[in-house]
C-alpha cells in the first residue's frame, strides 16, 4: 500500500476511535493514542529534513484536530514531537542551548541553517527513543499527580471536588490521600442524579445547587483541567466557574489537577472557539412542541480565568497560574508555535 | 435440585453479535421530485451530512460489527463510496446491490435468497434513523426473549415522543408484545376490541417509529415466502393476524425519555429530523462529527459551518451570523447576507442568499442563488436552483434540481416544481404539466407531497370515480372504510380474473390474501365480502351463468368456505374443531351477504332459493349454516326472503328427520 493512503487509513482510524467511545476516553489515553499515530505517520513519511517534519506533523495534527475540535491534546502532541525532534538535532549539531529569556524570540540564524540541513536519518533512532520517553512520560503522570495529594490534602481538610466520576486522575487523587492515612471529607458535585448513587466511598455526594451552602465549611476546592493555557486560565468541565467563584468568595483555595499534555500552547481563552456543546437536556417527549423554538444550551467546559486558580497541580510540581507560560518552555519550542 | 439449578447461572455462552442490515433507498415516488438532486436516499444531505453518515455513526458505537448496505443496483456507485469511507469504522461493511429492487421486500428476499443472513440481525428500513444510545438494554432484552421463547421473533424500537402523524399501536403493558397494528391505509386508526381493554392491550399514540427492528431468521424468510410483501409492516401485520397459525410474537421496545430516536419517511419528517439534529438532540451524534471525510464547526445558537480542511485555524472564528439566525447549518463557501433571517435550516455548499430574505424550517441544496427578499418556509429546494429577487414560495413547496422560479408562478398545492417533465411510466402514481419555463408534478391522487397521508379516506375513492354506481354511495354508515376498500380491491381482482383467458384461481386467491392483509380484516369480513363481490359481478346477473360460474371457480370458494379433508388431516383434533367452527361461520357470512344483496336489488330476491339449493348441492353451505341463518332472518323486515326460503327450510328439515329415521331404523 503506498504510504499517503495508509496514513489517511491509520488518521481516520484514529477518528472513528475516538467517535466511538461515548462517554470519552480519559485523556492520558487519548494523548498516549495520537503519540502513537503521530509515531507512525512519521515513520511511514520519513521527513528529510526538520522543516519537512515540522510541516507534516503541523498538517496532521490541524486536520485531526478539525475533525474532534474538543481535543486540543491532539496539537498539543504534535507539538510536543517536533520540539523532541528539534532538540535532538541541536544535540547532535552541537548548537548553543535558547537562553530561557530569550525563548520568545526566534532562533538566530545559525541555528535555523543547521536546522535546515540537519539529516533526520541519523537523529532517528534517538529522536524514536525520546517519544518513547513521552509516552512514559505521559503513562506516570497520574501517578505523580496521586503523589502530591499528600502535600496538599491535610487531616481535617474538607475537600469539594468536581467530575470525579469521568476522571480517573481525580480518583487517584483521592484514594492516594485516603491511602496514606489522611483523614480528610470529601464532598463532590455530581452532574446528574444517577451518580448519586454510584458514588464511590470515601465521598459525600451533592449537587450542584447545593455549592453554595456546603461552600463556608469547605477548605479546599480540586477541580480537574480539561485545557489550560499559558496566561493561567484553564477550562474546566462545565459548572467549574460557578464552583471557583463560590471558593473565591470564601477564601477556599482552588487546585487544578493539570498534567502537561494538557497545557495547550496558545492564548485561546475564548471557550465558545472551542465549539464544544453537549446534548440538548430536554426530554425527549417535549421535542414534539419545543422543535426550533427553544435554544438549550450545554456547553461542555468552564473558563477560569488566572485569579480564581490558587495552584496548578502539574505530573512535575505545583506551579501557580503564572508560571505556566514558563512551563510551556520546557515541552514546546517557539518556532513551532509560531510558524502553527 | 430444580430449585438449586434455577439459581445458577446460565453457562455463558458468547451470544454471536448482531449484523446490522441497513436498506439504503426509500421506495416512495414521494422523493421523485428529488431524484435528480439525490438519487440515493441515504446521500441526501441533512445538515449537509450524508443521511447514513448519522446512521452509521450511531451503528458504530453499538455491538454490531458488520454491516451490510442494501441499495438497488441503480444506485451501487453511492454505497460504495460510503463504504470507502467507513469501512474502518466496521469489521465488514458490505454492498449488497440489487436489481430492480422496488421495495423494502425485494431487498430482503435478494439478502435472503443470497444467504446473507444466518443468524439474528438488526433490520434497518430508513437509512436516516439516529439514535443516541448504543441500544445495549434493548438488544439484551430482545436476546432475552429469544431465549425464553424462539418464537418471539422481532422487536421493533420505538421512541417515547409523540409523533407528528398521530401514528398508533396497541401494546400489551405486561410483556410489551404487540397487540394491534394499523392498517397500511389508515396509520392513525385501529380496530380494537372490547377483549382488548380487558386483556391490559396499551394504545399508545406517544410513540414515534425509528425505522429499526430486532428480527430473527424467519423475518426474512416471511419476505422470500410472500412475494408481494413490501415492507416490514406488512411482515407484522401478517404475523399478527395468522396469530393462532404462526404462533409468532412481535414485541415493541420503547426507549427511555432520556434516549432519543427518529426517522424520516416524508418531507416534513425530513426539516424536523434537521431541526432536531441542529438542536442536538441526539448527542454524541451531531453534525460535526458525524462525516469521516468534512469538517464542521459548532458555535452557539446552534449554527453550524462547513469548512475547507487546509484553512482551520484554532483561533479563527470568522463567522459571524445576524443574532436573528439560529439553528442552521451552513456549507462550505456560503454567502449569506447581513440581515438574512434563516431559522431552522440547512443551506447547502456555495449557495449565496441575498439581503432581507426570510428562510424558514427549509432545507436548500447547494450552488442555488436566492434573490433578495425572498420568503421560504418550509420547502425543499434542490441544488442549482435560481429565486429570483422578491419571490414568495408557497408553504410546503418541493422545487427540483435546475428550476429557475418564475415569480409569477400561481400557487398551486400540494405540488413540486421541476425543471422536466415527470417520468410517467417509471413513476406511474406522478402526473405533471406545463407551466410556464417549468413543469409542476403533482400526485394523481391529489394528496400532499409533503407530508404522508395517513387516514385512508384521502387516499382512496379517486380512483374508481368513474366506475362508482349507485349503491357505494349509498352504502350504510357502519360499514368502514376498510371493509368497503377490500371490497372493491376484490370486486376488481374478479373482474380481471373474468376477462383473462385462463382464470387461474390461485393467483385471484393471492390477490384477496394481500387485499386482506393490506386491509386489515377480519376472516368473517372475507367471507363476506368475497361473495358479496362475486354476485356484483355483471356476469352474474342471471342465474345460469352464475351457477356456471360457481362451478368454474370452485377451488376459490373450497378456500375459503369449506374445509378439505387435506387441509383437515394435517391437524389435530383441536384445531379440527376449530377450523370446522371457522368455516361454518364463513358459510353463515355468505349468505349474510346473499341476505344483503336482496336488499339492493330486489330483483334478485327470486333467484335466492335456487341460488341457496344450488350452493347447498355444491356442498359450499352446509345444512346447519343454512338452518342458522334462517333462523337469524328478520321476520318483519325481511318477511319476504324468510318466506321463500321457507321450502328449502322445511325441505331440509325434514331430510334430517328422515335421515334420523333411516340411522335408527339401521340401528
Amino acid at each position: 500500500m503506498d504510504p499517503t493512503t495508509e496514513i489517511e487509513e491509520l488518521k481516520r482510524m484514529f477518528i472513528f476511535s475516538l467517535r466511538k467511545k461515548y462517554p470519552r476516553d480519559s485523556s492520558s489515553a487519548i494523548a498516549t493514542a495520537t503519540v502513537h499515530l503521530l509515531r507512525k505517520i512519521l515513520n511511514r513519511e520519513n521527513p528529510k529534513t526538520m522543516n519537512d517534519l515540522q510541516v507534516s506533523l503541523a498538517n496532521h495534527c490541524k486536520r485531526l484536530h478539525a475533525a474532534e475540535r474538543s481535543e486540543l491534546i491532539i496539537i498539543n502532541m504534535g507539538l510536543m514531537i517536533s520540539k523532541l525532534a528539534r532538540d535532538e538535532v541541536l544535540q547532535k549539531k552541537g548548537g548553543g542551548e535558547p537562553e530561557p529569556l530569550y525563548t520568545l524570540w526566534r532562533d538566530d540564524d545559525e541555528t535555523t541553517e543547521k536546522l535546515k540541513t540537519a539529516d533526520m536519518k541519523k537523529i532517528k533512532k534517538d529522536l524514536q527513543a525520546s517519544i518513547k520517553e513521552l509516552t512514559s512520560e505521559i503513562d506516570s503522570s497520574r501517578d505523580c499527580i496521586a503523589i502530591q495529594s499528600t502535600e496538599l490534602l491535610f487531616n481535617n481538610d474538607v475537600v469539594m471536588v468536581h467530575s470525579l466520576a469521568s476522571s480517573k486522575t481525580m480518583h487517584a487523587f483521592l484514594t492516594h490521600a485516603t491511602k496514606s492515612g489522611r483523614k480528610h471529607r470529601v464532598i463532590d458535585i455530581v452532574d446528574e442524579e444517577e451518580q448519586l448513587e454510584s458514588a464511590p466511598d470515601f465521598v459525600s455526594p451533592i449537587e450542584l445547587y447545593e455549592v453554595a451552602s456546603r461552600m463556608p465549611e469547605t477548605s479546599k476546592v480540586v477541580l480537574v483541567a480539561a485545557a489550560y493555557f499559558p496566561d493561567g486560565s484553564c477550562l474546566v468541565p462545565a459548572g467549574g466557574h460557578q464552583i471557583a467563584l463560590l471558593a473565591k468568595r470564601h477564601c477556599v483555595p482552588v487546585y487544578v489537577l493539570a498534567p502537561f499534555y494538557k497545557l495547550c500552547p496558545f492564548f485561546m481563552t475564548d471557550p465558545d472557539s472551542l465549539h464544544t456543546f453537549r446534548s440538548n437536556q430536554l426530554p425527549f417527549d417535549l421535542s414534539a412542541k419545543s422543535v426550533g423554538l427553544v435554544d438549550c444550551l450545554h456547553p461542555a467546559f468552564d473558563c477560569l480565568q488566572s485569579d480564581l486558580v490558587t495552584l496548578f497541580v502539574s505530573n512535575t510540581s505545583c506551579i501557580i497560574p503564572s508560571h505556566v507560560n514558563r512551563l510551556k518552555e520546557d515541552y514546546y519550542h517557539a518556532q513551532d508555535i509560531a510558524d502553527y | 435440585m430444580t430449585t438449586a439449578a434455577a439459581f445458577k447461572k446460565p453457562p455463558k455462552k458468547e451470544e454471536p453479535k448482531l449484523t446490522a442490515v441497513l436498506i439504503l433507498d426509500v421506495f416512495d415516488q414521494r422523493f421523485a421530485p428529488i431524484h435528480d438532486s439525490f438519487p440515493c436516499f441515504g446521500t441526501l444531505p441533512i445538515c449537509n451530512v450524508p443521511a447514513v453518515n448519522f446512521c452509521l455513526s450511531w451503528l458504530m458505537r453499538t455491538e454490531v460489527k458488520s454491516v451490510m448496505l442494501v441499495v438497488s443496483r441503480l444506485n451501487e456507485k453511492h454505497a460504495q463510496s460510503v463504504r470507502n469511507e467507513w469501512k474502518l469504522a466496521f469489521e465488514e461493511l458490505t454492498v449488497v446491490a440489487v436489481d430492480g429492487a422496488t421495495s423494502v421486500g425485494d431487498c430482503m428476499r435478494e439478502v435472503h435468497n443470497r444467504e446473507l443472513i444466518t443468524a439474528d440481525f438488526m433490520l434497518i428500513t430508513n437509512p436516516t434513523s439516529v439514535v443516541s444510545t448504543t441500544l445495549a438494554p434493548q438488544i439484551a432484552e430482545f436476546r432475552k426473549r429469544r431465549r425464553e421463547n424462539p418464537d418471539n421473533v422481532m422487536t421493533m424500537v420505538y421512541s417515547n415522543r409523540e409523533n407528528p402523524e398521530h401514528f398508533v399501536i396497541g401494546v400489551s403493558s405486561e410483556t410489551s408484545k404487540l397487540m394491534l397494528y394499523p392498517a397500511a391505509n389508515s396509520l392513525n386508526q385501529l380496530k380494537a376490541e372490547k377483549r382488548d381493554f380487558y386483556e391490559g392491550v396499551d394504545i399508545r399514540r406517544d410513540l414515534t417509529h425509528t425505522g429499526i427492528a430486532f428480527c430473527s431468521r424467519l423475518i426474512a424468510t416471511q419476505f422470500s415466502d410472500n412475494f408481494d410483501f413490501v415492507g416490514i409492516d406488512d411482515v407484522v401485520r401478517e404475523i399478527l393476524s395468522k396469530d393462532d397459525i404462526l404462533g409468532m410474537s412481535v414485541h415493541v421496545e420503547v426507549l427511555p425519555t432520556k434516549d432519543r430516536a427518529f426517522c424520516a419517511f416524508d418531507y416534513e419528517s425530513l426539516i424536523l429530523l434537521n431541526t432536531l439534529l441542529l438542536e442536538r438532540w441526539f448527542y454524541p451524534v451531531t453534525p460535526e462529527n458525524s462525516d469521516p471525510t468534512r469538517f464542521f464547526s459548532a458555535n452557539p445558537r446552534n449554527c453550524y459551518l462547513e469548512e475547507d480542511g487546509d484553512e482551520i485555524s484554532i483561533k479563527a472564528n470568522t463567522w459571524i451570523l445576524n443574532d436573528q439566525c439560529s439553528t442552521v447549518s451552513l456549507g462550505q463557501n456560503a454567502t449569506v447576507s447581513y440581515d438574512t433571517v434563516i431559522l431552522n435550516s440547512s443551506i447547502g455548499a456555495h449557495t449565496d442568499i441575498a439581503q432581507n430574505s426570510r428562510i424558514v424550517g427549509s432545507i436548500i441544496g447547494a450552488n442555488c442563488k436566492i434573490g433578495a427578499g425572498c420568503q421560504i418556509q418550509y420547502a425543499f429546494i434542490g441544488d442549482n436552483v435560481t429565486i429570483p429577487a422578491g419571490t414568495n414560495i408557497q408553504k410546503e413547496t418541493i422545487v427540483g434540481r435546475g428550476v429557475v422560479f418564475p415569480k409569477d408562478l400561481p400557487a398551486i398545492h400540494n405540488s413540486a416544481v421541476l425543471k422536466s417533465p415527470i417520468n410517467e411510466e417509471k413513476y406511474e402514481k406522478l402526473t405533471s404539466q406545463h407551466i410556464g419555463s417549468v413543469h409542476v408534478a403533482k400526485f394523481r391522487h391529489g394528496g400532499p407531497f409533503w407530508r404522508r397521508a395517513v387516514d385512508g379516506k384521502t387516499f382512496f375513492g379517486v380512483d374508481d370515480e368513474g366506475c362508482s354506481d349507485e349503491e357505494e354511495t349509498s352504502d350504510d354508515d357502519d360499514v368502514d372504510d376498510t371493509t368497503r376498500q377490500f371490497h372493491d380491491e376484490v370486486f376488481e381482482s374478479m373482474q380481471k380474473t373474468l376477462e383473462s383467458e385462463n382464470q387461474v384461481m390461485r393467483n385471484l386467491i393471492l390477490e384477496i390474501n394481500s387485499s386482506k392483509l393490506a386491509c386489515n380484516v377480519t376472516m368473517d369480513e372475507v367471507a363476506r365480502n368475497v361473495f358479496a363481490a362475486f354476485l356484483k359481478l355483471p356476469h352474474n346477473q342471471q342465474l345460469a351463468p352464475t351457477k356456471d360460474l360457481i362451478k368454474k371457480w370452485r377451488d376459490l370458494f373450497i378456500n375459503y368456505y369449506i374445509s378439505t379433508p387435506e387441509s383437515l388431516r394435517k391437524k389435530t383434533a383441536d384445531q379440527q374443531r376449530f377450523e370446522i367452527e371457522l368455516k361454518k361461520k364463513c358459510q353463515i357470512q355468505m349468505l349474510l351477504s346473499i341476505e344483503d344483496r336482496t336488499e339492493k336489488d330486489p330483483e334478485f330476491l327470486t333467484r335466492v332459493p335456487h341460488l341457496v339449493h344450488f350452493l347447498f348441492t355444491e356442498e359450499l353451505a352446509g345444512e346447519e349454516a343454512i338452518l342458522e341463518w334462517h333462523g337469524s332472518i328478520d321476520e318483519e323486515e325481511r318477511a319476504e326472503l324468510k318466506q321463500k326460503m321457507q321450502p328449502i327450510v322445511d325441505w331440509l328439515e325434514e331430510e334430517e328427520e328422515d335421515e334420523e329415521e333411516t340411522d335408527e331404523e339401521e340401528e
